[in-house]
């Protein structure tokens, strides 16, 4: 009590000192009432007093600036700045009226209001809003460079004209010689070889295919090297474990009781499949949002473009948590998150409980695509115990056969209702033939035997695709203010980003179904000036190590800035033009100078300029990633299982923390536990499978070495290199060379070479010698980065 | 005993032979360390903390948390609804005795006898209350401070604003963390760098697992090791020359690191040791308290070798947490068996080190238990008033800060919610709460969301 009264001291000196002028206010009262004041007055005022309620008890509204201020049946609410006189205040402290009359709110709120009346009482509601009156200009905001309409740039003048090879190296070369620096020389072709096996396929060049390339001098002989690679399956493999990160591929839902998604497997194939087709990429993000409503030629096709949804509900959910209506919106905002980041370099959800605090996105847009999530249905049933699933499409045979024993089932029964009438009549009938009579009830016996035979087959059970559908009564939903799940403002017309969205562009009104295929075709359009953006800054940073925006899924405000902005613009325009084909824009970028530059050398004022090599004077460096690293060393030590695709999980799976990893496959086909990844995952900063991630983190860490020192995975390999290639050494220079060959795909240097005699040479050659040279060469600078 | 091993100290005497560690980027490096050490925002009370997490809601009302009334109540049906309950629920007292113990005369029920002896040492927080009903989400907001998106946990953010006082280990590290109820969420870094992940001790929810370090046992002798390590570093160094730069630096020290980690963190690779009388402190070699007593071992050893967040987690694999007795819940006693006498080694241990006065020690679980009975003898989860308690580092000794209602339900004064622990706790250890940022996505994050308040009650 003694607090409560000091604190009434400290008020009403501040009061008497500093007379509050209601008419201020700054950002920070919009702040102060967003945190404090509205929660207080939605859950403790509203019930009684808004017009959701539909109360208005003693006449007042409080869900509005001028309901408190004109008052009701007992006159003004509140008087800003007057902390003593204000009906309100009062009325919460119990001092007049008690308000809310079941139980005083606490103190500490008590004490807020205090505040928020003593500052004058600001307060942005109206009463044809119960939202924040949105504060954002949509037109203002479409001339931030990514909502500006794709358009192809002029290929800019560059001095040195000899250096371009293509338009890329025009555009890289025209920033480089404003900045007055030269590109770095040509890699030399071994690393130049090394480098793009690793780009598109993840895997090395054999000593064979090393030999293929250097002895073929044709001008042509990199461009042939290409063209094979992006047509063969590590390429399909590779590009689709990038397309993973981005859709958050897991094969548990992780989290508190972690559930097995034995499905998912599905979409992972269908995501190789699509690479491996060259399916246009704005296609792809069609079917991942839509494909369960797209036509289609074959029940294989239906299958594909029902796994393809499965990308909606494959995220980090607690399935089965307790507040169904917080699920349903935890799902919808994780869909709505996914798909923001992942095709439109978007933050949406930050849109959840106030308008985007940096982008031009007010909360009524997050609520329009929310109203078409809501929509859709995304969980088993109403428990929402699971993702929703479907049974997998029936072949043309299974469907035939299916309606082949219909049919028998509808004539026997029919057969059936006949003889048992002729049965009837001729048991009835004193002159009817006994014989006649015993046939027929003959007739009927077998054909009653017949027919329970048939309704007693069973189709094999059922395999199944998890996917999404469309809810019974699709609708548009309100705004949740503040993200309160039971908070309900105005009701949005189910939508898209506004800001995305030009007056040129033919957008279908949603006016059946959920909207997703309205969604779908939306983010697939020409016209929509982000995801081809989007995408071809992805497919540049994958090559690259950098995108054009280093912040590959943050195209907004508080993303970076293109660092090429024109260049950017041209790749969307090619990607766009060449029918959304990755293949095409990733062979139009290796072929680049751009991209053939060695990593290592280069011009010395680059350092000094442009020490992040944000204009590319050179190649970037790259340490070679988790799964680079698992098959690399797979495939050298001869281990690798060709076998492609399939179930991820064996059927009698139990948990993630019990499963043991023994598979030889590409890492793609590892199954990803979002509680617990396989261990080489966890060590070398795969994507946390959780989140969209555009690019993964590249840490330099202690446990890393370790296990490249010490783990009996890199041991166990390196003994199989060992003694394939150090068995006998009639020759160990010849050997060494080998080696080198063979795992780092280039000959030693002869620094090198002499020290790796030494080595060899000095002692007895063991076993740890042997295999301690094959562990040195996968834990060394050139294996573990890309040049 | 170990000892903190400064870099300068290694390498002035380390004969790790590549090259007399002539290597221009180590300086800078070090220098450049995501782990070096931060200065704190305001002057720390606390350097570390060491988490005793009790897996699955210990109950309050057996363990710390004395209310006699439950005794005039038991067997009696009442009306909780005032609480939220929806009917009438049948009262079960505390089953077990409860005593003033020490100078300040707290209570302690009969579970925690050694415990209890340190009770002078003890601030309890009775008005503890969280968000969850469920073992996954309220585990999750205990770690990270939600109990559904995914965010870094505590250990993280602190390593994140305060870096490692040890530049040979890393700065937050779990011991036997368990694999359920959020798993690796709750030891994880979310956005943040991954160094500032925890690093896992010992097999996730194995209680039995010794506390190690993954691959920190070379496959060949020592002799071949150095060979290989010092080939290695001779073929690093001639490949890095062609191309000077930070990124191969990087990899070049972070080998170093790890040999050193291997080789001469002693406290690592000694984890674990110590002389008899030590480990019958902590109860190891003996049946209920080995395990949690090698945890509580491994925690003063990491504590004094300047790891700053450091979790111990009495827990196992079940789908059921240890602590979760939904039925029978005479079972724990034999839970309380199993840590009573560590816990009560590591805070006489700590003391006799002078350690206890810049450790924070935080004894808790996800939530409490229920004073109404579940089946026969259970009790359910109950988040809405709990017990915890800090020890050392900053804290007030010997007080009770913080109340629930006269049966023990639900917390009514002093409350404190995990978001205000957690404000309170960053607060001990120099930070602000709302201050310790991360931009991720276009926005800062914090620990604490948009909620916190530090409880100045309980700091001395």
């Amino acid at each position: 009590m003694l607090s409560l009264q000091l604190r009434w001291l400290c008020l009403s000196i501040s009061l008497s000192a500093a007379p509050i002028l209601a008419a201020e206010t700054s950002p920070a009262d919009g702040v102060f009432f967003e945190k404090h004041i509205r929660p207080i007055l939605i859950h403790h005022c509203y019930q009684c007093h808004s017009e959701k309620a539909g109360k208005r008890k003693g006449g007042l509204w409080l869900d509005r600036q001028d309901g408190w201020a004109a008052g009701g049946e007992t006159g003004p609410a509140i008087v800003p700045g007057d902390v003593a006189g204000s009906l309100l205040l009062k009325s919460v402290r119990y001092e007049s009226l008690k308000m809310p009359p079941e139980k005083q709110l606490p103190r500490a709120l008590i004490a807020r209001l205090e505040e928020w009346v003593l500052r004058g009482a600001y307060d942005p509601r109206t009463a044809s809003s119960q939202v924040t009156q949105t504060g954002i200009d949509i037109a203002a905001g479409r001339q931030f460079w990514s909502f500006q309409p794709v358009a192809k740039p002029k290929l800019p003048r560059v001095i040195d004209k000899t250096w371009p090879r293509t338009d890329i190296d025009h555009f890289l070369l025209a920033r480089l010689e404003s900045a007055q620096l030269a590109p770095a020389p040509d890699a030399t072709r071994a690393i130049l070889l090394r480098r793009v096996y690793l780009a598109l396929t993840g895997l090395p060049p054999s000593i064979a295919q090393q030999d293929a390339f250097l002895s073929d001098l044709s001008d042509d002989a990199f461009e042939s090297v290409v063209d094979r690679l992006l047509t063969s399956n590590a390429f399909a493999e590779r590009w689709a474990r990038h397309w993973l990160d981005i859709i958050r591929y897991a094969d548990t839902t992780g989290g508190g009781g972690s559930q097995a998604l034995p499905d998912a497997w599905r979409l992972r194939d269908y995501v190789v499949q699509a690479f491996r087709a060259d399916k246009p990429l704005n296609q792809l993000i069609r079917e991942h949002i839509a494909g369960d409503l797209l036509p289609f030629s074959s029940y294989t096709e239906q299958a594909d473009q029902l796994a393809a949804t499965g990308l909606l509900v494959l995220g980090p959910h607690n399935y089965g948590g307790q507040d169904k209506q917080l699920l349903a919106l935890e799902i919808v905002d994780e869909q709505i998150d996914t798909i923001g980041k992942a095709f439109l370099g978007m933050t949406i959800g930050c849109a959840r409980c106030h308008d985007h605090k940096f982008d031009p996105i007010p909360t009524s847009d997050y609520y329009a695509l929310a109203g078409i999530f809501l929509s859709t249905q995304s969980v088993s049933d109403a428990s929402a115990a699971k993702w929703f699933t479907r049974d997998y499409p029936l072949s043309p045979q299974q469907q035939s056969a299916r309606a082949a024993r219909q049919t028998q089932i509808t004539t026997l029964e029919r057969e059936i209702v006949d003889l048992k009438a002729q049965i009837k009549a001729l048991s009835t009938d004193a002159n009817a033939d006994k014989e006649v009579l015993a046939a027929r009830n003959a007739d009927l016996k077998k054909k009653e035997a017949l027919l329970k035979k048939l309704k007693e087959h069973k189709d094999p059970p059922q395999p199944t695709i998890m996917c999404v559908g469309e809810a019974e009564e699709p609708q548009d939903t309100p705004i949740r203010v503040r993200g309160q799940p039971r908070a309900l403002g105005a009701t949005v017309p189910r939508s898209f980003l506004q800001v995305a969205t030009s007056s040129e562009m033919a957008v279908s009104t949603i006016e059946q179904g959920s909207g997703r295929l309205e969604l779908a075709n939306w983010i697939a359009s020409d016209q929509n000036p982000l995801p081809a953006r989007v995408l071809a800054n992805r497919i540049w940073q994958h090559l690259f190590g950098q995108g054009i925006v280093r912040t590959p899924d943050n195209f907004g405000t508080t993303g970076t800035r293109p660092t090429h902005p024109a260049l950017l613009d041209h790749l969307a325009v090619q990607l766009m033009q060449n029918g959304w084909s990755t293949r095409k824009l990733i062979r139009t970028i290796v072929l680049s100078r751009a991209w053939q530059m060695a990593s290592t050398a280069g011009d010395p004022q680059g350092a000094m300029i442009d020490p992040e090599n944000k204009l590319l004077w050179r190649t970037n460096k790259r340490r070679v990633d988790a799964e680079t690293l698992r098959d690399s060393i797979l495939l050298l030590s001869g281990s690798l299982d060709p076998q492609r695709g399939g179930p991820s999980l064996p059927e009698d799976f139990k948990s993630e923390f019990t499963f043991k990893h023994s598979s030889h496959k590409r890492s793609l086909y590892i199954p990803v536990f979002r509680n617990q990844l396989h261990e080489i995952f966890s060590t070398f900063d795969f994507a946390n499978p959780s989140f969209v991630v555009g690019k993964r983190f590249e840490s330099t860490i202690p446990t890393q070495s370790l296990y490249l020192l010490n783990s009996p995975f890199i041991y166990h390999h390196a003994q199989a290199v060992a003694e394939q290639l150090l068995g006998q050494l009639a020759d160990p220079d010849d050997a060494i060379r080998r080696v080198y060959r063979h795992v780092l795909c280039r000959r030693p240097r002869k620094e090198e070479l002499v020290l790796t005699r030494e080595f060899l040479a000095a002692e007895e050659l063991s076993d740890d010698v042997r295999i301690g040279l094959i562990r040195s060469l996968f834990a060394c600078v050139d294996f573990q980065y890309i040049h | 005993m170990t000892f903190p091993i400064s870099r300068r100290h290694l390498l002035k005497t380390a004969a790790c032979g590549f090259g007399q560690l002539a290597f221009a980027g180590i300086a800078d490096a070090a220098a450049q360390h995501p782990l070096a050490p931060k200065p704190p925002m305001h002057p720390p009370r606390a350097k570390r903390v060491i988490f005793l997490f009790m897996q699955g809601g210990p109950s309050q009302i057996d363990t710390f948390d004395y209310k006699p009334e439950l005794t005039r109540w038991n067997d009696k049906k009442t009306d909780f609804a005032h609480r939220g309950t929806t009917q009438p629920m049948k009262v079960m007292q505390h089953l077990w005795g409860f005593r003033r113990h020490g100078e300040c005369g707290q209570h302690v029920s009969s579970l925690f006898p050694e415990i209890a002896r340190h009770v002078d040492d003890l601030c309890f927080l009775h008005g503890m209350h969280t968000e969850g009903v469920a073992h996954g989400p309220a585990t999750l907001f205990l770690h990270t401070g939600a109990s559904n998106l995914v965010r870094p946990s505590m250990g993280a953010w602190i390593s994140y604003g305060l870096g490692s006082e040890n530049e040979n280990l890393p700065a937050f590290v779990t011991v036997n963390p368990p694999a359920n109820k959020g798993g690796p969420r709750n030891y994880s870094n979310a956005f943040l760098p991954p160094i500032h992940q925890g690093t896992v001790l010992g097999q996730p929810g194995n209680r039995d697992a010794e506390a190690r370090l993954a691959n920190l046992a070379s496959p060949v002798s020592r002799e071949a090791g150095r060979k290989q390590y010092d080939f290695l570093q001779r073929l690093n160094r001639i490949q890095a020359s062609s191309q000077p730069d930070a990124t191969v630096e990087g990899a070049i020290n972070s080998l170093e690191m790890a040999w050193r980690m291997q080789n001469h963190a002693h406290s690592l690779r000694d984890l674990g040791q110590a002389t008899r009388a030590t480990r019958e402190l902590y109860g190891i070699g003996q049946k209920p308290t080995d395990s949690f007593g090698r945890q509580c071992l491994v925690a003063r050893q990491l504590a004094e070798a300047g790891v700053r967040y450091i979790q111990i987690n009495h827990c196992d694999n079940d789908p059921a947490p240890v602590w979760d007795q939904h039925g029978n819940m005479p079972k724990h006693q034999e839970l309380a068996l199993e840590v009573d006498r560590p816990i009560a080694g590591l805070l006489t241990d700590l003391k006799q080190r002078g350690l206890l006065d810049d450790t924070l020690i935080w004894w808790g679980s996800e939530f409490g238990r229920t004073p109404f009975a579940q089946g026969a003898d259970g009790r359910d989860h109950n988040p809405k008033g709990f017990t915890s308690w800090l020890a050392g580092g900053g804290v007030k000794r010997g007080i009770a800060h913080g109340a629930t209602d006269e049966l023990g339900f639900e917390a009514v004064a002093g409350k404190v919610h995990m978001h205000d622990l957690h404000a309170t706790i960053l607060h001990l250890l120099g930070l602000d709460h709302e201050q310790l940022t991360y931009r991720y996505s276009g926005r800062d994050f914090r620990l604490t969301d948009v909620a916190g308040n530090v409880v100045h009650e309980m700091i001395a």
